[in-house]
């Protein structure tokens, strides 16, 4: 009955299809990847030009990351830079349709796309030692720490699936996905981790 | 360890480590060797030489080299699954439990069957294949079972299912450094001095290279072992450098993009279950330094292939590397100085090298004098012109050469030995730079082709650069590597480069391609070219007879170089032999491609992890796991997992499907639609860019209202269809197919960013912003409304192609009055994170009405009694709308659309192209097979003129009879006619009528319950 409470009330998330798994890590220290999902953190995906995307930023309590594949962050939020006109903000779950709605009045007459994604994304967190090494099993970007520095987010593969990584600390990422591929890169890097250690 | 084993082995030798023995098995035998030790050095020190037998002639065959160039001594590793066919015995690291086994003999290794194809030699000539099995051409099946049988080279692993694990992983860096011996080592420091991000991959068990064979040479003072230790100690400081021994670089591509291959746990006994057998890099190198070394070439005599034949710089490996004494009376053939060091080394560990037979007539030098003061005899002018012995070599004929070294010109000695050594010089391994599309030259001094122009960012250095000599070689290297950090910009500073002491050699060799013999052509034992391929000198020169000149083309029908070795060893001699008797230069021969891979590589560590349920992603909706629960049986729908059908106890797929289709037409069905494609439209130019994509008219769609939509190619062929709705002025929800949807995306995302950059248009991906659940059938609305929903339902309020918002049980929700069954139906969209909610909610307040939830199948059924076509299903991409009977969706007052020019041309209306009609068969219980093909007379002779192809055919159980559409030339005139539709299996054609295609509630009644 709880179980049936939660789902119609919050919803479920991608991780219910997900079953967990753990391994320790081969020397018995601390696992070199831990996952955790970031329930229903909220998801917006902003479409305009610079000016556009400075204003909207400012009304999340952000600056528009200028450079590309940058972030920034304030508190709990982040904005991503996707492409020349495109950023994704990532707010803290449940903050997003209040946000959207002041963006959209605030916008009413400029060319912009202001769209709620937070359902058709899922945000992974990833820490650990060998974050970077589980990763590039799957990801051809240049993951080295001086090259993916905090800060840094890009959008690649990991395997067959699509994803952006978000780096915010040497050990310390999110993955964003498609909810329909969370099993299955929950997998992958749970299998990629092997020779590591896997927590989630 | 008996006495005999002991004579054989130094084991103070460095690199081995004689107080760890090592037992393995070899062809069913047990033997000792040492940790450090290969299969091919444990088995030399156990008196061991005769290792396989060849691929075509079943001669018996030993070692001949030390390392990845091996032709020869090509074991199988591993038994049951784990088994691993043509592992070369020279990179085999032994470990306790090893065993390995011998390949091509039967019944035993020094008693083979297949020998007597030897005998038959002479009938197999060059081009064998291309000559006797040509006629009669039915033969061939069985001629190549035969041949397979006894040809062919090792055998898979008996399972198939590979148990092992591999990986792959990818790099960048700034330098990668292809060889871990002194010049790949000097590279790398002077790299890492300057804090650049280094990889440098080791093809063997450690680094060292030619060093680790040559522990007399002193570098900066030091005994080479030393300063190769020191190195690794200082690389192993810097963060940014990693240093992979059991590596091979094996591919070069594009933008030096590298693959290699790391060896992980092949060479443990207890191999640790947390880590990949072998692990794929894929490299991308912002600098590549290939020290990639060379390989001594064979000489081509007589008998050459005897076990206990091998190179010279090979014994001195096994000599000083691992301690392993290759014979006791040795015969060293040189053409060059290298040679002699190797006479040095092996008189000091006491074995007695009978003669250096020199075929340069004068040679001069330190190392002439070394040899000579040693006492060792030394025949200059003179050939080893054959060798003899059964499995081991047991003599050599010795006679004096002209100073070309082209002819015998004196009479013969015999001299007994069990070990004759080759050095016919060395070709630089210069496959990684020629992979990545580097230009060769020929080096008339070296005789070598050494790399000359690079395409990529790619330097070669020292051995691998033809530069032999070590001092010059490690400068090189310093000099390459400061280059390459300058040219990416780092601080590229140059370093000392230590001091080296040798004995001063000359890299001059004596061009001797093929080693005269006194005897008539034909006579005496066949002198090999290619080991691995069983090719000689007279293939290739019988191939040139026959008018084979190009190289490429003699590669080919002598089959030279094709071995799995791709002719490490043999190419250089072949490409002499070859000029030779074309009576032309090496350099006029030009050389044949080199292709990856370096070395084979496994098929596992190609795969990775792709194996299994890591191989594609399945992607599944919110509402599979009450499917699951429920009994739903899955299909795949491009990556999507979609529900199929639900059987209830009892139920096969036919009685599944016909009650969920007869409910959604008598009560209500519920389908989980959530996979279809939807795009977020918006911009003040959201309505003219529909416009333009769709064929019919979207300007003038009013707020709240959905319309069905054709998209085509510019060629005017149906590429995807969908409802849009408008949710706003500027703002639209478009739907796409559900396997269409990535591709309609890119697609339109393409026009707007090339060809129509005005247009002020967004698109957003929000397929899975939304769970979709279809409600369809005429108790739609009652269920709705006890589910509870604050939206007015009534017709007038909600008709059909319209959308609301509003709220089912308190979910937020958009409700799209749309219908792909013909039925009263909602679309009922939710954001994803409540689908399961919407489904259970749905499925509690319909119970009382009988509420079915219905699986693709269904679906198909359903859309096909109304005639609505499944885009891929219907069209093929050369299907346009007039061919379906569409001609009512496209637009002829719009001024342009995507495809309209194309639609316009004359052809495109041609009355006898493929059109879409529907099929009744006369036996109304028949179901005409999918892909089957309609003919107007079934009793014409084969082959029958075809009239095109069913695309659906089902069962329609609300109409009592199966029902199916098609694609039939000049379709739309043929209704009414009668075609048949013959049986592969010899059943009577199936008798049909051509029909309209809505089957089912013509004049759609239905559609308001």
């Amino acid at each position: 009955m709880a179980e049936q409470t939660r789902y119609m009330v919050m919803g479920t998330t991608a991780f219910d299809a997900v079953t967990p798994t753990r391994h320790a890590a081969p020397d018995g220290g601390m696992s070199g990847l831990t996952l955790k999902e970031m329930p229903h953190i909220g998801k917006i995906s902003l479409r305009g030009s610079a000016d556009t995307l400075d204003a909207l930023c400012r009304l999340a309590g952000l600056t528009r990351p200028e450079a590309a594949n940058s972030i920034t962050t304030n508190g709990e939020r982040h904005a991503l830079w996707m492409g020349p006109d495109e950023l994704m903000l990532l707010v803290e779950a449940g903050a997003e349709a209040q946000l959207i709605t002041s963006m959209q009045s605030a916008m009413q007459d400029a060319h912009c796309a202001i769209v709620d994604v937070t359902d058709a994304l899922c945000a992974i967190s990833l820490k650990g030692s060998h974050v970077r090494d589980v990763l590039a099993k799957g990801c051809p970007l240049d993951l080295h720490a001086k090259i993916f520095t905090a800060d840094t987010c890009a959008q690649s593969f990991l395997s067959h699936a699509g994803v952006t990584l978000a780096c915010l600390d040497t050990d310390n990422f999110i993955l964003i996905g498609r909810t329909s591929f969370t099993a299955y890169i929950t997998s992958f890097l749970a299998d990629a981790a092997l020779e590591y250690g896997f927590d989630m | 360890m008996s006495r005999k084993m002991d004579m054989r082995r130094l084991t103070d030798a460095a690199r081995i480590d004689s107080k760890k023995p090592v037992s393995f098995r070899f062809d069913g035998k047990s033997y000792q060797g040492f940790a450090g030790d290969t299969l091919a050095s444990a088995l030399l020190a156990n008196g061991i030489h005769l290792m396989g037998r060849s691929f075509k002639y079943h001669r018996p065959r030993g070692i001949i080299g030390a390392g990845s160039e091996e032709p020869n001594a090509l074991v199988r590793v591993g038994t049951g699954a784990y088994a691993e066919p043509n592992l070369r015995a020279t990179q085999v690291e032994i470990y306790d439990g090893l065993v390995a086994e011998s390949q091509n003999r039967f019944p035993s290794l020094n008693f083979d069957l297949g020998a007597v194809n030897s005998l038959l030699g002479r009938f197999f000539p060059a081009g064998f294949y291309y000559k006797t099995f040509m006629w009669p051409a039915s033969f061939w099946m069985m001629y190549e079972h035969i041949i397979r049988k006894a040809a062919g080279l090792g055998r898979v692993a008996d399972d198939h299912n590979d148990p092992d694990r591999y990986e792959h992983t990818h790099r960048h860096c700034d330098v990668l450094i292809a060889g871990g011996g002194a010049t790949g080592l000097m590279a790398a420091l002077t790299a890492a001095r300057s804090g650049a991000r280094i990889i440098l991959a080791e093809e063997q068990a450690e680094c060292g290279g030619w060093l680790l064979s040559t522990p007399e040479t002193e570098i900066d003072g030091k005994p080479a072992a030393e300063w190769i230790a020191d190195a690794l100690t200082e690389l192993a400081g810097y963060k940014d450098v990693t240093i992979l021994p059991r590596t091979t670089v094996f591919g070069y591509m594009d933008q030096n993009y590298l693959t290699m291959v790391e060896r992980v746990t092949d060479h443990m006994s207890d191999k640790p279950a947390h880590l990949p057998r072998q692990r794929l890099w894929k490299i991308r190198a912002k600098e590549v330094i290939l020290a990639t070394g060379a390989i001594e070439r064979p000489l081509v005599f007589g008998g050459n292939d005897l076990p206990g034949v091998m190179l010279a710089s090979a014994a001195r490996t096994y000599l000083n590397r691992f301690g392993a004494l290759p014979g006791r009376r040795a015969i060293i053939m040189t053409n060059n100085d290298d040679a002699y060091h190797t006479a040095l080394a092996l008189q000091d560990a006491g074995c007695l090298v009978r003669a250096i037979v020199d075929l340069r007539s004068d040679p001069k030098g330190p190392l002439i004098t070394a040899v000579k003061e040693a006492g060792i005899t030394l025949l200059t002018g003179h050939a080893v012109t054959a060798a003899y012995g059964r499995t081991r070599v047991a003599r050599v004929d010795i006679a004096p050469v002209s100073g070309d070294a082209s002819e015998v010109i004196g009479d013969e000695i015999h001299i007994d030995c069990d070990l004759v050594l080759m050095s016919g010089g060395l070709s630089p391994v210069v496959h990684l730079h020629s992979q990545a599309r580097g230009k060769l030259a020929w080096d008339d001094r070296t005789l070598c082709f050494r790399p000359s122009q690079s395409h990529e960012a790619e330097q070669s250095v020292g051995a691998a650069n033809g530069t032999f000599d070590l001092a010059r070689g490690l400068n090189e290297a310093m000099k390459a590597a400061t280059k390459a950090l300058k040219a990416i910009g780092h601080e590229g500073e140059e370093i000392d480069v230590p001091a080296t002491s040798l004995i001063k050699q000359s890299y001059a060799p004596l061009a001797a391609w093929k080693i005269p013999t006194g005897k008539p052509a034909g006579q005496g034992p066949k002198a090999f070219v290619d080991y691995q391929n069983d090719v000689t000198s007279s293939d290739i020169q019988l191939a040139v007879r026959e008018g084979y000149h190009s190289v490429e083309h003699v590669k080919r029908y002598t089959t030279t170089g094709m071995a799995t070795d791709q002719g490490k060893t043999s190419n250089i001699n072949a490409l002499g032999i070859l000029a030779d008797a074309l009576g032309n230069e090496i350099p006029s021969v030009g050389t044949t491609t080199f292709r990856m891979p370096y070395t084979p590589t496994s098929m596992g560590a190609i795969a990775g992890r792709d194996i299994k349920g890591l191989f594609d992603p399945i992607r599944t909706t919110r509402m599979d796991s009450w499917q699951r629960k429920n009994g739903a049986l899955f299909e795949h729908v491009g990556q999507w997992m979609r529900a199929w059908y639900y059987p209830q106890k009892g139920e096969n797929f036919e009685a599944a499907v016909n009650r969920e289709v007869v409910a959604a037409r008598t009560t209500a069905g519920l389908l989980d639609a959530s996979t279809l494609g939807k795009i977020d439209v918006r911009g003040k130019d959201a309505a003219e860019f529909l416009n333009r994509v769709y064929t019919n008219a979207f300007a003038k769609l009013p707020v709240g209202r959905c319309r069905y939509g054709l998209m085509l190619k510019e060629d005017g062929m149906v590429m995807d269809d969908g409802v849009t709705t408008r949710l706003g002025e500027n703002h639209f929800h478009m739907t796409t197919t559900t396997g269409g949807a990535a591709g309609v995306l890119d697609w339109l995302e393409e026009f707007l960013q090339t060809e129509w950059p005005e247009l002020d248009v967004y698109l957003t991906s929000v397929t899975e912003q939304w769970s979709v659940a279809t409600l369809s059938g005429p108790n739609a609305r009652k269920i709705l409304e006890a589910a509870g929903i604050d939206i007015s339902l009534d017709d007038a309020d909600f008709p059909f192609m319209s959308m609301k918002e509003g709220h089912i049980s308190g979910l937020p929700a958009r409700l799209f009055r749309i219908s792909f069954t013909g039925e009263l139906s909602y679309e009922i969209n939710v954001p994803a994170r409540y689908g399961l909610a919407l489904w259970t909610t749905l499925m509690e307040a319909g119970e009382a009405f009988g509420i079915t939830p219905y699986g693709t199948e269904a679906m198909h059924v359903l859309r096909a009694e109304k005639g609505f076509i499944i885009v891929g299903q219907e069209t093929d991409g050369t299907v346009n709308p007039l061919d379906l009977g569409m001609d009512w969706i496209v637009s002829k007052k719009k001024s342009d659309f995507l495809g309209k020019r194309a639609l316009e041309r004359k052809s495109m209306a041609d009355p006898n192209r493929k059109q879409l009609v529907g099929l009744r068969t006369r036996d109304p219980k028949m179901v005409i097979p999918e892909g089957a093909h309609a003919v107007l007379d079934p009793n014409q002779p084969a082959p029958m003129e075809m009239l095109g192809q069913v695309t659906s055919s089902y069962y329609s159980p609300n109409l009592k009879h199966s029902i199916a559409m098609a694609l039939l030339k000049g379709g739309h005139a043929l209704k009414g006619q009668t075609v048949y539709i013959p049986m592969l299996n010899g059943e009577a054609p199936i008798e049909a009528t051509v029909t309209d295609t809505v089957f089912y509630d013509p004049k759609g009644e239905r559609l308001n319950g």
